[in-house]
């Protein structure tokens, strides 16, 4: 039977996965993916706790969720475009230009 | 619902206004700038209006307990709209150039003024985050707005990096405390910290430590400040100033209704990790702007420095000390705020005097003589520089007066010791500034272009506020006093 708990242990699984993909990997949309993980990962125990708590502002939350990460997608892939037109690269080590 | 549409105005004011700014400007992409610019700067006035008008209510808890409209939230719904304003009239030479373009500049800067008053005002975990995002995501964008510019674009990508990641820190801290109170109201979050104080689960914890993780981000607190330098210097000049100080100060307000409000019975629990935010935040920011270079870099740093010294009224806050704390925070707000943006206005005139091909020169070693060839905004510089320091009779040393006060108040002597030193460490490189002005001898006599008037509007009104209040701090003191005390 899978319960409460298993939702709440598979979500912070993907959360870790998430963190852990945004601080090792290098390149700029593996690593924006990975932030998408971490988001999508908060919405699997939001709808779980809605569901095992019969309170809906859980599931209402996740659609507020779905929203802010479809922007943050417009935004970001914008920003990396824009650098990528001078830069030519997705590396994020080749981006450092400011220092000190 | 005629009532609350009512109660919402300030925000949908800004909202419509910037809706119509960016419909206009992509109707009519060659029409004048400067109507674009008007109409903001009309959409900012009437949602002063409507916030002064809402002032007479007594608090008003909106759309089930979603938002909430008292003095609170309208002193930093006024605060945004104020610097938001003189945002505007900084950047209005980059719209003139071109630099920038003027619809959508203008769009997202209304934007991200409207969601950092929603901000404040949210009582909500879920009125907080989105308001959070609007703001975060608009400010994303303003960053990297000068497009051909590749330090605006790298900035943007680091602030965007960075603040998504620590949005899901935050989110996932809200889902935490929505599982363990089962509501994602302040209320209940304060209700549940009250009744379970000497058994709160594990779970409850790590959902208080994970949002203020999220929000720590957005205040720019060590160790969560490494994006600091790098947005700071790649923003336009008028961004960096907007987000050191609208952005940070409607972070404190959230912070102050979460933290300091309603979970203020558990902060003896965490008071040591508040501790080593400001020491930490103070010293590490000072420390680090002394060896800086580039100006913008430089007050980067100063602005990290002077979120710590607003760290000490919240660690200096209790229940009996509440009011005189969280005033001091609200007035040292406002006491930055002119200060910053003054400051950065002469750096924004600097630079377009010395910038060349695109490229922003910064340095401090630019300045030279900078105050013997422009002896008012010399003057003006001067003011901004004492006041960041602390030097009566300025805004800065009053902020920092009450600041030090209330650590004083709640017996915390050493916290106030080690922020008066960091003062006076951070005297050095205000002071280095002054001496390249004064000092240095300036390189060569070029054709010069003429102060833009919105520029001088600003740093006009910057250099005025920051002596008035210094002088009179008493009569805003008071109001303030009275904008917090129903809180608690």
């Amino acid at each position: 039977m899978v319960g409460y708990s298993h939702y709440l242990i598979l979500s912070a699984v993907l959360f870790t996965i998430g963190v852990f993909g945004v601080l090792l990997r290098r390149n700029l949309i593996i690593i924006f993916m990975s932030i998408e993980l971490m988001l999508n990962s908060v919405n699997l125990s939001l709808v779980a706790i809605s569901k095992f708590t019969q309170s809906a502002d859980g599931q209402i939350f996740v659609f507020f969720v779905i929203t802010v990460a479809a922007v943050e997608a417009a935004v970001g892939l914008a920003i990396i475009i824009s650098l990528f037109r001078h830069k030519q690269t997705t590396a994020i080590d080749e981006i450092n230009l400011m220092k000190g | 619902m005629t009532a609350q549409i009512f109660n919402l105005s300030p925000i949908l004011i800004l909202i419509v206004t910037a809706l119509f700014v960016l419909l206009l400007d992509a109707l009519f992409p060659r029409g004048d700038k400067k109507l674009v610019f008007t109409l903001s700067l009309l959409g900012l006035l009437g949602s002063t209006v409507a916030s002064f008008q809402l002032w007479q209510l007594d608090g008003l808890s909106l759309l089930s307990e979603a938002i909430r409209v008292d003095h609170f939230s309208l002193f930093f719904t006024l605060l945004s709209l104020a610097i938001t304003f003189l945002t505007f009239l900084s950047a209005f030479p980059l719209m003139k150039e071109n630099k920038v373009p003027a619809g959508e500049f203008s769009f997202f800067l209304l934007s991200c003024c409207a969601g950092m008053s929603l901000m404040a005002w949210s009582t909500d975990l879920i009125t907080l985050f989105l308001s959070l995002e609007i703001m975060s995501v608009t400010a994303y964008i303003l960053t990297g707005i000068e497009r051909e510019r590749l330090t605006s674009s790298e900035g943007a990508l680091k602030y965007f990096l960075l603040g998504a990641f620590s949005t899901g820190f935050l989110l996932y801290g809200i889902a935490l405390l929505y599982a363990t109170v089962g509501s994602t109201q302040f209320s209940a979050l304060a209700n549940y910290a009250m009744t379970s104080k000497h058994s709160l689960p594990p779970l409850f914890y790590t959902g208080v430590g994970l949002l203020t993780v999220g929000l720590a981000f957005k205040i720019a607190v060590v160790p969560f400040h490494m994006w600091v330098p790098d947005v700071y210097e790649g923003a336009p000049t008028p961004i960096t100033a907007f987000m050191a100080t609208g952005i940070k100060a409607v972070s404190f307000a959230a912070f102050i209704r979460i933290f300091l409000i309603a979970l203020l019975s558990l902060k003896a629990n965490w008071t040591m990790i508040l501790l080593c935010f400001a020491v930490g935040t103070m010293t590490v920011g000072n420390l680090a702007a002394l060896v800086q270079t580039n100006i913008k870099r430089m007050l980067a740093y100063s602005s990290i420095a002077h979120a710590g010294y607003i760290f000490i009224a919240v660690c200096a806050t209790t229940h009996q000390s509440f009011e005189l704390s969280t005033s001091a925070i609200l007035f040292y707000l406002i006491a930055y705020g002119l200060m910053t943006l003054g400051a950065f206005a002469i750096v924004t005139y600097a630079s377009s005097l010395y910038s060349k091909h695109g490229q922003e020169k910064n340095m401090i070693s630019d300045y030279a003589g900078f105050g013997l060839r422009f002896p008012l905004l010399g003057g003006a510089m001067i003011i901004f520089m004492l006041s960041f320091i602390g030097v009566p009779p300025t805004a800065g040393f009053m902020g920092k007066f009450y600041l030090f006060g209330s650590a004083i108040k709640s017996h915390l002597f050493w916290l106030a010791m080690v922020g008066i030193l960091n003062s006076v460490i951070s005297s050095y490189y205000y002071l280095r500034i002054l001496v390249a002005f004064y000092m240095n001898k300036p390189k060569e006599t070029e054709a010069l272009t003429p102060l833009p008037l919105s520029l001088g509007v600003v740093i006009f009104i910057a250099a005025l506020g920051t002596i008035l209040i210094g002088l009179f701090p008493s009569k805003i003191f008071a109001i303030i006093l009275k904008t917090v005390t129903p809180l608690l």
